[in-house]
């Protein structure tokens, strides 16, 4: 193909949510990205951002019904390019498994429990490349193989009670690569698994994006995977990206308070020992709407009453206004910029870069939520 | 003396086959032989993949399993051989912290009432002592105020308030109910708390909110903690002493910065290069060992070594055959309680041997 532009464009991406007789929920709420061939995009954010029904958007797996999704996400196909928010069910069929795959996270509910794995890995083969017999049965043996599964011809005619985790997983991943798709969902593909386990997984992502040069959505909450295998990465929460940028930049200077709390919470195994953790205070359900200011605004430690004055916009970093030093920070950030749609977030009262340092985390106690101990 | 003492403590499932007799076939060692000690005000790290037994360890502390032998000295009483009565008594200065706060609190039971059951089943809580000892009506109504403060005061020290105590479970955050777990073991005032899994359960900003209340309540009463974990880096920030288990035993003891500045056993080095660290450059420069293949059965553990199926340093000589002893190693500036099992720690440590790249992949920076 040779062109560079991006083989998904997610524009603006939302997911309604909405039952009868209950409030509408705004599960996603405008998020767009691009995924880009040979490069790995990253979803991070913690339960109930948004992350895993952006995925669920994009393969079409929403049901139909009480659900509204909004804005586009258009990958681009050898016959042009399709929004795949407004394809056919028929036509979504087809591109599932062939063009575009996903590895979800718990390996054992997402495979069929009594359906051997052979039956399971051919099924696709059969779909998609018309094969059929001792072909398809070849051509699985040979896709196990090339995950990493000892022994392909015996895993074939076992069941997934019968393998391990990470067997499992791995047989997962070989269905996603069945077809060679050009774009690849990963949600939370390495939680279930062992730390040994993982980075077996997470080695055998890398050299899939590398040798395929396929575009790897990685959907995590684990900012220690992130670092590792994610080249650009968005920050979700409450449905929105609140800040987006090349790795480097992303973990050297965090600008949102949201990332720099969720780096300032994770005890790190490289750190000095007896330095206390500084945690967000509160918990997810202590959120406003967007539409009424920064959602964040009720767990952040430095907000203003600036942040409650409207949705806060998606700036590049270094343009909000008056900020010391914001120059040389754009200039540091200048050529991930010119790279990639650079270092951008969504805040109003940013913190300058290293602000991990100078930020004072009230301990716990007082700091939960009284009123919210009413919310489930 | 320590507070808590394990003796090769061994704790052996049986395998049960047939229809009509039940006849035992095998054994999961899920515990098999360790030796460990826990000082008093310290907290002791176990960390392992699942399936390693650390968590069976903990439950048989409580003697929540039954032990199949070794000895568990608490404050000098063998647990191991107490008979239920007394060991039900005992259970108020052994406290537990499950991992899933939801599955672990009754969802009918309000909290003010999953609280004080620990007070009532123990007994505890009354008019102050000396004076008058009031009877009756008059004494149960002076028990019950006693015993609701205490239930608040722990409540109050886990961050919440006595509001809490008419609502139940399900109408609390993930975070709230592993507080309120918490205030279950605390209100019993007990000497040492197991933690099993205390974190893993909840959200990364939520994790460090709990990990600073538990480190806070140790500073303020003294706790002792045996904190289970699959989390290396969660166990190396709380932990004064680390204890790496693999398939039953453990394989490597240290002071929490020893451990992280000079591992020593192969399983120990693979796993703490596996643990991502949030950091692209560390990320990127440092070396990784991937270790081929999966836990082996602890139904049938390998012989010799129970490592060796993996290790990417096993030798021909000793390895498969003979299972290495957690013995003492002198480690260059270490506080001189490093313990390893392993044949050819030294040497590897030395860097005399080299890790065989068939057994496990290693990740040099640069070089692919």
């Amino acid at each position: 193909m040779g062109s560079d532009a991006p083989l998904l464009t997610v524009e603006e991406l939302s997911v309604v949510f909405h039952g009868r007789g209950s409030d509408e929920v705004r599960a996603v709420d405008g998020v767009s990205f691009t995924l880009e061939e040979g490069r790995v995009t990253g979803l991070v954010g913690e339960s109930g951002c948004g992350k895993s029904v952006t995925s669920l958007a994009l393969m079409g797996l929403l049901p139909d019904r009480g659900v509204r999704v909004g804005g586009s996400a258009v990958m681009r196909l050898p016959e042009g390019p399709v929004n795949l928010l407004g394809l056919s069910a028929r036509r979504m069929r087809d591109l599932r498994g062939s063009r575009l795959a996903m590895i979800f996270q718990d390996p054992l509910s997402s495979l069929n429990p009594v359906v051997p794995i052979g039956r399971q890995v051919t099924e696709i083969l059969r779909r998609h490349r018309g094969m059929r017999g001792s072909a398809a049965e070849r051509e699985a043996a040979d896709l196990l193989y090339r995950v990493g599964i000892p022994d392909p011809r015996r895993r074939l005619r076992e069941y997934p009670h019968q393998l391990s985790g990470g067997m499992r997983q791995r047989a997962l991943i070989a269905m996603a690569v069945a077809c060679r798709p050009r774009v690849m969902i990963a949600d939370e593909p390495t939680t279930a698994l062992d730390v040994t386990i993982q980075a077996q997984i997470l080695e055998l992502l890398k050299d899939l994006v590398t040798e395929e040069g396929t575009a790897l959505l990685m959907i995590t909450h684990d900012l220690g995977v992130v670092a590792g295998l994610c080249d650009d990465i968005n920050v979700l929460y409450a449905g929105r990206a609140v800040e987006r940028a090349p790795r480097a930049p992303l973990f050297a200077e965090p600008t949102h308070p949201y990332t720099v709390g969720l780096l300032g919470s994770i005890p790190r195994l490289d750190a000095p020992r007896g330095e206390p953790l500084t945690p967000i205070r509160g918990s997810v359900n202590d959120n406003i709407a967007w539409s009424q200011g920064c959602a964040f605004a009720p767990r952040c430690d430095h907000y203003t009453l600036e942040c409650l004055q409207g949705p806060p916009v998606l700036a590049p970093v270094g343009a909000a206004a008056g900020v010391e030093g914001a120059a040389a920070r754009t200039a540091a950030t200048g050529r991930a910029a010119a790279a990639d749609g650079g270092h951008v977030h969504r805040c109003v009262n940013p913190l300058r870069a290293g602000g991990a340092s100078d930020r004072t985390a009230p301990e716990g106690p007082a700091a939960v939520g009284e009123d919210e101990e009413e919310r489930g | 003396m320590s507070l808590l003492r394990i003796n090769d403590l061994k704790v052996h499932f049986p395998l049960r086959r047939g229809v009509l007799f039940d006849r035992t076939v095998g054994h999961v060692r899920a515990v098999d032989g360790v030796s460990l000690e826990i000082e008093r005000g310290q907290t002791y790290g176990l960390v392992g993949e699942s399936g390693c037994g650390k968590t069976t360890l903990g439950r048989a502390v409580l003697r929540l399993v039954d032990i199949t032998a070794g000895e568990v000295l608490f404050d000098g009483r063998d647990l191991a051989g107490l008979d239920a009565e007394s060991m039900r008594r005992e259970r108020r200065n052994l406290q537990m912290v499950f991992q899933d706060p939801l599955g672990s609190l009754n969802p009918r039971q309000d909290i003010g009432s999953i609280l004080l059951e620990g007070l009532r089943t123990h007994g505890i809580g009354g008019p102050p002592e000396g004076g008058e000892r009031p009877s009756g009506r008059r004494l149960r109504e002076l028990v019950l105020r006693d015993q609701r403060r205490r239930v608040v005061e722990a409540l109050e020290r886990v961050g919440l308030s006595d509001r809490a105590l008419t609502r139940y479970p399900h109408e609390f955050s993930g975070g709230q109910r592993q507080r309120i777990g918490i205030a279950r073991a605390l209100v019993l005032e007990p000497d040492l708390i197991i933690c099993d899994e205390p974190v893993s359960a909840l959200d990364v900003s939520i994790q460090a909110q709990v990990l600073n209340l538990l480190e806070g309540l140790q500073d303020e009463l003294g706790l002792t903690y045996l904190v289970i974990a699959h989390d290396l880096a969660v166990v190396r920030h709380v932990s004064d002493v680390v204890g790496v288990m693999y398939l039953g035993a453990l394989v490597e003891e240290a002071a929490s910065d020893d451990l992280y500045e000079t591992p020593t056993h192969p399983y120990t080095r693979s796993l703490m290069s596996a643990v991502p660290v949030p950091d692209p450059e560390v990320e990127d420069t440092r070396e990784r060992i991937l270790l081929a293949g999966d836990l082996p059965s602890p139904a049938a553990p390998p012989p010799g070594c129970r490592f060796h199926t993996r290790c990417p340093w096993r030798q021909e000589d000793r390895c498969d055959t003979e299972r290495p002893e957690l013995r003492p190693i002198r480690v260059g500036g270490g506080s001189g309680t490093h313990r390893v099992a392993c044949h050819h720690a030294e040497r590897i440590l030395s860097g005399e041997l080299r890790p065989r790249e068939e057994a496990a992949e290693r990740i040099v920076p640069g070089a692919g």
